[in-house]
């Protein structure tokens, strides 16, 4: 169980043997609404809260005031966590100019964003939410393909358990893109 | 200032003649003599069908100057670069990185003391290097402020913060950015 890493959700982590595999990439799939960004969120916010690792969600999709208004509704209160360092919740939705509607972000840029913020925020628990988002970078499905593959190789390189999120639709395929599922050690999926 | 010193016998005099002493062009001294004299500071009068001379209307004037009036260029620079800083910092804020927002704090209001002082100092006498003085400290704290960025954020990642910011503050006071040169200190 020590290379487990707990999730904090303690019916979830009874299922998988105590956690997400340690320093693995991991991959929650599922329809919109079906609670995929807060589970991302108990994830990075027990990590901190309860297990001291200091956790970093990238918002790409939704927004930041999104996500607080639902840490509220389940009494997660970040900010104390957030002025201590141990969790950052950044909205990489704010590098988009305000009537650029596309999303700006490809897998470079965060690998280069991660580059430098993984060794500076000390980061343990990692979420990415989405992948969705970012396959709207790109122009085809090969050149996205090709990308992942290449951003999944980086994150094993680092001592970081990664959940990234994407969305599945429902009836259709287990993920947006039909290859996110190959990048990573496990995938869960959750339903409405 | 100079021109009127130059005038200040009260003696007529013709713009080649304030040229010369200032080791001025004959045109630039024109300009400023024509302007003074629009503005009822000195008094000018033709000599002949193509030149004017003036003289100081009396060697000794008062007039106050009212900076919330007067738009200058020193005073629309520093509210372009009030404007790009705010931009640069609210998307920072809205970004999540309380600790980047901190760092950048820091070095925006306690580094580079010397050159603040020399901006107020180029105020207070009134000479024309303000906006120089201003683009000096600019540069020097938008390199503090982009390396505190991307040594967290990435490259990348800096350089979408900074050029969005940069982009609002140019449509928000395109004119002065562009006469004055203002995005220069900002580009590198």
């Amino acid at each position: 169980m020590g290379d487990r890493v707990a999730t904090g959700i303690v019916g979830f982590d009874r299922l998988v043997g105590g956690g997400f595999p340690h320093a693995t990439v991991n991959l929650l799939s599922g329809p919109a609404g079906s609670g995929k960004s807060l589970f991302g969120l108990h994830f990075v916010y027990n990590g901190a809260a309860l297990y001291g690792e200091p956790g970093l969600y990238l918002v790409l999709e939704e927004t930041r005031d999104n996500l607080e208004r639902a840490m509220a509704a389940y009494k997660l209160d970040a900010s104390p966590l957030e002025a201590a360092g141990k969790l950052l919740l950044v909205d990489m939705g704010e590098l988009r100019e305000s009537d650029d509607a596309k999303s700006v972000v490809g897998f470079d840029d965060l690998r280069d964003f991660l580059t430098a913020a993984l060794p500076r925020s000390g980061t343990k628990r990692l979420v990415i939410d989405s992948l969705s988002a970012v396959g709207l970078y790109y122009a085809s499905p090969e050149q996205l393909r090709e990308r992942l593959f290449a951003f999944a190789r980086f994150l094993r390189s680092h001592d970081v358990t990664t959940l990234l999120i994407t969305e599945s639709i429902e009836g259709g395929p287990l993920t947006r893109y039909g290859i996110e599922q190959f990048v990573a050690a496990s995938r869960r999926s959750r339903g409405i | 200032m100079l021109i009127l010193k130059a005038i200040r016998d009260g003696n007529w005099h013709l713009s080649s003649e304030v040229a010369r002493e200032l080791n001025i062009h004959i045109t630039t001294a024109s300009k400023f003599l024509h302007r003074l004299s629009e503005l009822g500071l000195i008094e000018h009068r033709a000599r002949d069908n193509r030149t004017f001379e003036y003289r100081l209307s009396s060697p000794r004037f008062r007039f106050e100057v009212d900076l919330m009036d007067d738009s200058g260029p020193l005073r629309e620079s520093v509210d372009f670069y009030v404007t790009y800083f705010q931009r640069l910092f609210d998307r920072i804020r809205r970004l999540g990185w309380p600790r980047v927002e901190a760092d950048m704090q820091h070095r925006l209001t306690s580094d580079h003391q010397e050159l603040r002082a020399a901006i107020f100092q180029e105020m207070i006498s009134g000479s024309d290097g303000g906006i120089d003085r201003l683009r000096d400290l600019v540069a020097a704290l938008h390199r503090d402020l982009w390396s505190v960025c991307a040594q967290t954020l990435g490259k990348a990642t800096a350089e979408r913060v900074f050029q969005t910011a940069l982009k609002e503050a140019v449509t928000d006071h395109p004119d002065i950015a562009v006469r004055c040169g203002l995005t220069r200190p900002l580009e590198g």
